[in-house]
């Protein structure tokens, strides 16, 4: 399996092996690690990926089983004694998808706004940019851009109660 | 499912996939990095056993030349040896001609016995030894050329006495003679009973009889181009 056969196949399973980790592990950072060394491990084993049938089952089930090793070893150092969240492939895939569907549902509801509305939403909800960024990028005062998040906000939880998924 | 989504779930689901295609685009580029670094260390290895090749070869040129240098050697130490050996072959010739010329002064040697007329008792036996002069004689002369002759020695009929003088005295300068005037009245043989010529090459010995009917031997040096080198006698 070349680089760009892997970038195909492996890396679009990058997201609902992230959100596996994130769920087991309950640490964004610490999950990105994670799926971080699975794909070095992945690429360095790239030549026996030829013969999975189930890349997604193979990407999830390697990070199940990582995740339960730093759990087991969190046991062992008795600082966390909370409970595996255990997530099937099934539901690693329907969450998957259902972000899916929220992330293009969220698409669809922006283009609707106005773009300065638009651009001051993905800034401040998506990107978590600070409210001096966006003052600086959008080359508004602070009180507009204020304004103009209200306002944005407001149409879009008015088109959020009319849209039923 | 008719749920009304959550403007915050729809966030967080918008965050995650943007963080999902940062990470992704990540993961592409150290994909990418990984590859790379494969190249560069297959590229390495490549180059790597190129140079371990011709290391080899290197060692294997090395090995061969000096196997070959070794062989010249160990050839020109046979040679060497071979000479030595010829050397060997050779000494003992030189040591020949050093013996033919030494045996260039041909020598004879006679022995004498001393007994009564009609017994075989023998009274004494003396062993003489008398050198040839030798004149000249060739270098190359070998071992092989060094003749020994022994011929009957022509001696009178008559026994000789205990010597007398004509003045009816007896000489007592020898000592075997002694012996014999110890018993002066009794007459005593003196026989020769071997008589051995010892020369070198080139020495053709040939028998003559003196003056006085006494065997004498006559040589001549003859060198191996069979030129007249040097001649001598020898008489009893």
């Amino acid at each position: 399996m070349d680089s760009d056969k892997f970038k195909q196949q492996i890396i679009p399973l990058q997201s609902a092996m992230q959100l596996l980790a994130d769920r087991m592990l309950g640490d964004v950072a610490e999950a990105e690690d994670v799926v971080q060394d699975i794909f070095v491990t992945l690429w360095n084993q790239r030549s026996d990926l030829d013969k999975v049938l189930n890349l997604q089952a193979y990407c999830l089930q390697t990070v199940r089983l990582r995740c339960i090793d730093i759990i087991r070893k969190r046991k062992r150092d008795a600082f966390h004694h909370e409970q595996i969240a255990y997530l099937s492939d099934k539901e690693v895939e329907m969450e998957v998808e259902e972000t899916a569907s929220h992330a293009a549902l969220l698409d669809r509801l922006l283009d609707d706004l106005p773009e300065k509305q638009r651009q001051a939403i993905k800034m401040k909800y998506i990107e978590e940019r600070d409210t001096q960024y966006i003052e600086q990028a959008l080359q508004m005062s602070s009180n507009n851009v204020y304004t103009t998040l209200s306002r944005a906000l407001q149409s879009l939880k008015e088109k959020i109660k009319t849209i039923k998924i | 499912m008719n749920d009304t989504p959550d403007i915050n779930k729809l966030f967080e689901a918008a965050r995650r996939r943007e963080a999902d295609i940062r990470r992704q685009q990540q993961l592409s580029d150290m994909i990418d990095r990984l590859a790379k670094n494969e190249q560069k260390t297959e590229s390495g290895k490549r180059k790597a056993k190129g140079g371990l090749f011709w290391t080899y070869a290197g060692i294997a040129a090395s090995v061969l030349l000096l196997s070959i240098v070794g062989l010249r050697i160990l050839s020109q130490g046979s040679t060497s040896s071979s000479q030595q050996q010829l050397i060997a072959k050779t000494k003992p010739h030189v040591e020949s001609e050093e013996k033919s010329a030494e045996s260039g002064e041909q020598r004879m040697e006679s022995v004498v016995q001393v007994r009564r007329p009609n017994t075989s008792a023998v009274l004494a036996i003396s062993e003489t030894t008398a050198e040839v002069p030798s004149h000249g004689m060739q270098q190359n002369e070998s071992e092989e050329d060094k003749t020994i002759i022994e011929m009957p020695v022509v001696l009178p009929d008559e026994p000789l006495l205990a010597e007398e003088t004509q003045n009816g005295e007896q000489r007592t300068e020898d000592k075997d003679q002694d012996m014999y005037q110890h018993e002066s009245n009794s007459p005593v043989v003196y026989e020769r009973t071997s008589t051995r010529l010892v020369c070198g090459s080139g020495c053709r010995p040939e028998v003559r009889h003196n003056q006085e009917d006494t065997p004498s031997f006559a040589f001549t040096n003859i060198s191996s181009t069979g030129t007249t080198i040097g001649i001598g006698s020898s008489g009893f």
